[in-house]
């Protein structure tokens, strides 16, 4: 699973909405499509490409499966925010560089 | 409130120039990539390089010497950054950043206005 699919399959709305609702807890598709205008298949879409991507898992109690988020997906997340914690603040000396050198 | 999956980043920044010019550095293409393009960015990840040469911003939207909107697509993700600026009260400039890696339905009214209190 590369970086880029691992990204896409955050990018989509609903996806990452889903996604961040499990941030609450762990629930059964049913529970989570709750507030969705989500069919039930396409809800199951969404959480095979979540699985997939690494970013949920899933757990079996009898017929009951339980969808949780998946902390090495978290970690992924919190890997592309600390690049640009660092990113931005270089980026904006050289921006107060730039506008010194602007005319007015 | 902050949740374990909030991927977004705010920043602020007071900067030494009037609103107008600041805005022209944040969207007239040369002075954009005067100082944004051709960044490189640290990881501490070995497999990791810098950005380039996969950088690339894409104008959403703009609203004159307030807020001004990229998509980002990098080696990695395809994010938002928006910009947002604002008279300081002192000649200068009010200069936030939020970045978000995914544009979520749910954040696009968070935005709060600029301007320093009186």
């Amino acid at each position: 699973m590369s970086e880029t699919e691992f990204f896409k399959a955050l990018a989509d709305p609903t996806r990452r909405a889903v996604f961040e609702r499990l941030a609450d807890g762990e629930m059964n598709a049913t529970d989570l499509r709750q507030g969705f205008d989500l069919s039930q298949p396409a809800m199951s879409q969404h959480l095979a490409v979540l699985r997939t991507a690494g970013l949920i898992a899933e757990q079996k109690h009898g017929r009951n499966v339980l969808y949780r988020i998946n902390p090495v997906g978290v970690a992924r997340i919190h890997q592309w925010l600390s690049r640009y914690n660092s990113f931005w603040p270089s980026r904006v000396d050289d921006l107060k560089q730039l506008l010194k050198e602007m005319d007015q | 409130m902050t949740r374990k999956t909030d991927a977004s980043i705010n920043l602020t920044y007071e900067l030494d120039a009037a609103p107008s010019k600041v805005w022209r550095a944040l969207t007239v293409p040369e002075y954009v990539s005067r100082w944004l393009k051709g960044a490189t960015v640290k990881d501490d990840a070995p497999e990791k390089n810098a950005l380039e040469p996969s950088f690339e911003l894409h104008l959403i939207s703009a609203d004159p010497d307030t807020r001004v909107r990229y998509r980002i697509k990098d080696n990695d993700a395809i994010s938002v950054v928006t910009f947002q600026i604002g008279a300081n009260g002192s000649g200068g400039t009010t200069f936030s950043i939020v970045h978000e890696l995914a544009m979520s339905a749910a954040n696009n009214n968070r935005l709060k206005p600029l301007r320093a209190a009186a």
